[in-house]
């Protein structure tokens, strides 16, 4: 496993070494060596423990907007999920990215339920089946991740492409990117980004499938279907915990509110398309609403098809640019009338 | 500094991982444990809010004694001085039998070990039981009759496996979360899956076949589909005659049986009861889930000896997806079981009454000898107390001013104590009547282990120090031993020091030690050896007892009937928010507010009868008592029989509920009484 962490743990000595950050937060062996969890790192002796695996259980960026102390400079191990979900917090004002350095790997995709017997990083393309390399099987991955069109996290400040030999190159996005780098006496390279249209087509035909199955059914069907997943729904608000966007302090959906009636279980129906309605148009598709529902509610799908939609209509990519806002903040009057917009 | 600690949650016994997030020595948040076996890196509300509790202005902060009619702060010192001379003087006074203990199964192995070994060692009584009287007695009592073994006998995880899931009194969505995703998984992969409930809960939308029986009826409905399979040859003869005894017995019983008896017992139609046994029968792997829905009867050793004989009768039990699986209800229920806090056996369900398990123990804890007659359990003492007969009782983490049927009783049981010494971390319904109070630390304040349902023991992890003076329950309880001479047996300064000793006198956890615990996970007992995995299927090639044992069971009505006063049949049980007595979920915002007040239900049908409409205030009422409440129009029960979450303190469903107990398991009938409803509204 060394080999391909080790750029990325030197480039997070660099940092603490040359106090560009005051922490790390990254994913990191726990108890074990298939126990991965979230890791605050403040001790060179612990960069050891940082795995890039192909299993990242929570969002990170979550974690900073959650926890972090405020006046701190933090350094982030990131997937491109991570990183545009920092983007969309910088966005909404709930943390400034001056404060963050964040260290990107290309992430061809996280495995749903892990197989001991597989070696899969987030960086793969190939697997490693009880130690033979085959092509990496797209079945085994999170829906979310193989509906996911951005590999290469470009908005961190420093993008790390991994191969399967080990080999590794480093490329700085940004100014703090380039002071990523010198910290860890890393080469600045440019331009060697992979090309991303076999993933944009891999997203597509997973698209399309997904979608493709829901858009199908007559609307009574699909109405059922997702009555009878919300009827699955034991309000154990995972899915809010969980989600990057869901920062309110003041819930809409929680009880002393009265909106959604209390003393019901499951919750009434409008609950999960509430939250839809509130984040639906930024959704980046990074999949903890779904990793963390005990009832395996397909939540990530519904709300990334509808992004899909509105991101059609309105040409917004979320996460992507902080000043690219979204369509509830920059819609025009020409907006209003687009085809699909539907006021009337 | 953000630390993200692994420890286990300390609601339910599914025994779910959790990451407390711990920033500068404070915790801040809790969030899923991806690598932990039976949470998966998901939780339900209470795990993601299982923080909360842990800094409210409620904690017990300094030790507390009463003078006159209000509670005085003292130091640990004088606080323990007192406790020790009390119970010294009352001891030698009235004899080791006039002490009652409550263990805890909240607190941990090594707490409840301490406990009942204080009781037993120190105090020489087997007076000490907990609150799994009034959840699982009945489990242990009628499992360990048919099988051997009072736990569960797969595993959670295990569950996916099963073609067939019969899930009876058991509200699982709400009360075992992570247990009913693995019934949704399996159901995803084509399982079959049958409720029997007489309410409508959340699982039963799932269900294949929902059996909304009476109250109560649960051996009439099982011996009913018993009789189908038999008398329609789909029982496995192989297993029955090879791997049980007393087959005919059985067979005897079920013979006169008529279905159409059973359909006039439950209320359930023939046909249904019919499609139940086929599909149970016929199902490659079929596994029972129950919980309190049928262990808190006047029958509840009965319900489970029927499940029993169903698994057994089908081959069902010993192979993955099969099994009997009680749902414990405590996060350390199993556990504190399993070390010895119950009257009748030392740790690892060794009888108090077996000379020679006693001298080995006996010699392990350095006292010349223990006590040999089986102690009262929780409903005894209560009784006892009113009698006058036991005088000063030690709880420790319990509140059996709310989780016990009939609580004017126990209020009058405990008033009329000598001494009486609460321990806990918040100021319980319970507390408010002792002479002493100690506060104790919470669970994110020390080491030590749970036991969950699946008899999965996991490290708890101590996150940070004890909050104010106050002190994790085992060094509370071994300052009290040392200040009563008996330092040798309670010198520990560690869990894990109590763990090594407890390991060598419990044989199902003598292969255990911290060391192996610290994976994901734990291990399961039996793990007799430090080279044994543990075993996630018991009986898998002959059951703990040798053969599996057939018990004939005949069907017994309720302790109470509805009658022209009380026409209701009352039932208890829980919401998905709250937590036993409250005492935690009560002071945890996000979790209160959910479900912030009691209520009863009652049927459509039945509330436009009385003139009740939702939301009306009514006051229920039975033999022992009323209170007043709001009313839950709904159709989740059905006609005759109402239903109320026992968690209210305000609005009491204990004050109603009947202390009638099992004549084995001694265990209360908190699930029928009869009950009376009036509308109070102008």
């Amino acid at each position: 496993m060394g080999k391909y962490n080790e750029v990325v743990q030197n480039i997070v000595r660099g940092m603490l070494r040359a106090g560009l950050v005051e922490e790390v937060l990254a994913f990191a062996r726990g108890l074990n060596e298939s126990d991965i969890v979230p890791l605050f790192i403040t001790d060179q002796q612990d960069v050891d423990r940082i795995v890039t695996i192909s299993y990242y259980p929570s969002s990170l960026a979550k974690l900073v907007a959650e926890y972090r102390d405020k006046d701190k400079k933090i350094g982030m191990v990131v997937r491109s999920c991570d990183a545009r979900a920092m983007v969309e917090l910088a966005k909404r004002q709930q943390l400034n990215l001056e404060n963050f350095y964040l260290v990107g790997i290309e992430c061809y995709g996280v495995v749903k339920n892990r197989d001991k017997g597989h070696e899969i990083y987030i960086f793969s393309k190939e697997m490693k089946i009880d130690g033979e390399l085959k092509p990496l099987d797209e079945g085994i991955l999170s829906p979310n991740c193989r509906r996911c069109e951005y590999p290469i996290p470009t908005m961190a400040d420093v993008s790390c492409r991994i191969e399967q030999s080990g080999e590794t190159l480093v490329t700085a996005n940004t100014e703090k990117g380039r002071k990523i780098l010198s910290a860890a006496n890393i080469p600045i390279e440019e331009g060697h980004q992979s090309d991303v249209t076999a993933m944009k087509e891999r997203a597509a035909r997973w698209q399309d499938k997904e979608f493709g199955e829901l858009k199908e059914m007559e609307s009574k069907e699909r109405l059922s279907y997702w009555l009878s997943q919300f009827d699955k729904c034991i309000k154990c608000y995972g899915c809010r915990n969980s989600c990057p966007l869901c920062y309110c302090e003041d819930c809409y959906l929680g009880p002393e509110r009265l909106l959604i009636q209390r003393e019901e279980i499951p919750p009434q129906r409008l609950f999960h398309i509430t939250r839809l309605i509130h984040v639906g148009d930024s959704c980046l598709n990074c999949g903890q609403c779904e990793a963390t529902c005990p009832m395996e509610i397909p939540i990530s799908k519904l709300y990334h098809m509808l992004y899909k939609e509105l991101s059609g209509i309105f040409k917004y990519e979320s996460g992507l640019d902080i000043d690219m806002l979204p369509p509830v903040s920059a819609i025009t009057d020409e907006d209003l009338v687009k085809p699909g917009v539907d006021l009337d | 500094m953000i630390k993200f600690v692994p420890t286990i949650c300390p609601y339910c016994g599914a025994g779910c991982g959790i990451l407390l997030v711990v920033k500068d020595g404070t915790v801040v948040g809790t969030r899923p444990w991806p690598e932990q076996p039976i949470s998966q890196g998901k939780l339900c509300i209470k795990g993601w809010q299982a923080h909360e509790f842990i800094y409210h202005e409620d904690r017990l902060k300094k030790p507390l004694i009463k003078e006159g009619d209000s509670f005085k702060e003292v130091s640990w010192e004088r606080a323990i001085k007192f406790v020790a001379q009390r119970l010294g003087e009352i001891r030698d006074k009235t004899g080791p039998d006039s002490l009652a203990f409550l263990s805890s199964a909240k607190c941990t192995n090594e707490e409840n070990y301490l406990l009942q070994k204080f009781a037993r060692a120190v105090m020489g009584t087997n007076n000490v039981d907990h609150c799994a009287r009034l959840c699982h007695a009945s489990t242990v009592a009628g499992l360990v009759a048919a099988f051997g073994s009072g736990a569960m006998t797969n595993s959670i995880s295990d569950i996916e496996e099963a073609d067939c899931i019969f899930i009876i009194g058991s509200d699982i969505m709400s009360q075992h979360p992570l247990v009913a995703r693995m019934v949704m998984i399996a159901k995803e992969k084509g399982a079959k899956v049958i409720v029997a409930d007489p309410r409508r809960v959340q699982i039963s939308r799932f269900a294949d076949l929902h059996l909304r029986h009476k109250p109560g009826s649960d051996v009439a409905l099982i011996n009913g589909m018993m009789k189908y399979i038999l008398d329609n040859g789909l029982e496995d003869k192989a297993f029955i005659l090879e791997r049980t005894e007393d087959f005919e017995k059985l067979k005897e019983v079920l013979h006169s049986l008529s279905l159409g008896e059973v359909e006039k017992i439950t209320g359930v139609a023939k046909g249904e009861i019919e499609k139940a046994a086929l599909l149970y029968a016929q199902a490659e792997a079929s596994c029972i889930i129950y919980a309190m829905g049928i262990t808190q009867h006047t029958t509840g050793t009965d319900n489970v000896l029927s499940t029993a004989n169903l698994a057994m009768l089908t081959g069902n039990i010993g192979r993955p997806g099969t099994g009997v699986n009680p749902l414990r209800g405590q996060n350390n229920v199993q556990g504190a079981c399993d070390l010895g806090a119950l009257p009748n056996v030392l740790p690892g369900y060794q009888a108090v009454t077996d000379d020679d398990i006693r001298r080995v123990i006996a010699e392990v804890w350095g006292v010349a000898e223990l006590p040999s007659h089986v102690g009262l359990t929780v409903v005894e003492m209560m009784n006892s107390a009113l009698e006058g007969k036991v005088k000063a009782m030690y709880i420790m983490g319990e509140n059996p001013m709310v989780s016990d049927p009939d609580i004017s009783h126990v209020e009058e049981g405990l008033n009329n104590l000598d001494f009486l010494v609460v321990q806990d971390i918040f100021p319980t319904e319970t507390a408010r009547l002792a002479d002493v109070v100690l506060p104790a630390a919470s669970w994110a304040e020390k080491e030590g282990t749970f036991t969950g349902t699946d008899r999965r023991v996991q490290l708890i992890k101590k996150a940070i120090e004890p909050l104010w003076e106050s002190k994790p329950d085992w060094e509370i309880i071994c300052e009290l031993a040392k200040e009563m001479k008996a330092e040798d047996g309670f010198s520990f300064s560690s869990a894990n020091q109590i763990f090594e000793e407890m390991r060598k006198v419990t044989p199902q956890y003598a292969g255990i030690s911290f060391t192996r615990l610290s994976q994901p996970g734990g291990l399961q007992w039996p793990c007799p050896k430090e080279d044994y995995p543990g075993i996630p299927i018991l009986h898998s090639k002959v059951f703990t007892r040798g053969k599996g044992k057939f018990h004939p069971i005949i069907y017994r009505e309720p302790a109470e009937s509805p009658s022209d006063e009380f026409p209701f049949i009352l039932t208890t049980g829980r919401v998905m928010s709250q937590w036993h007595t409250r005492s935690m979920t009560g002071r945890s915002p996000a979790l209160n507010a959910e479900f912030p007040e009691g209520f009863v239900e009652i049927n459509p049908e039945d509330a436009r009868k009385l003139g009740i409409s939702d939301k009306d205030i009514v006051e229920v009422s039975s033999r022992r008592g009323k209170i007043q409440t709001k009313a839950k129009v709904t159709d989740k029960v059905t006609p005759g029989v109402i239903f109320m979450p026992f968690h209210f303190a305000e609005q009491a469903a204990n004050r109603l509920t009947n202390p009638a107990f099992d004549p084995i398991a001694k265990i209360p009938e908190l699930k029928v009484c009869a009950a009376a409803v009036r509308s109070l509204m102008k």
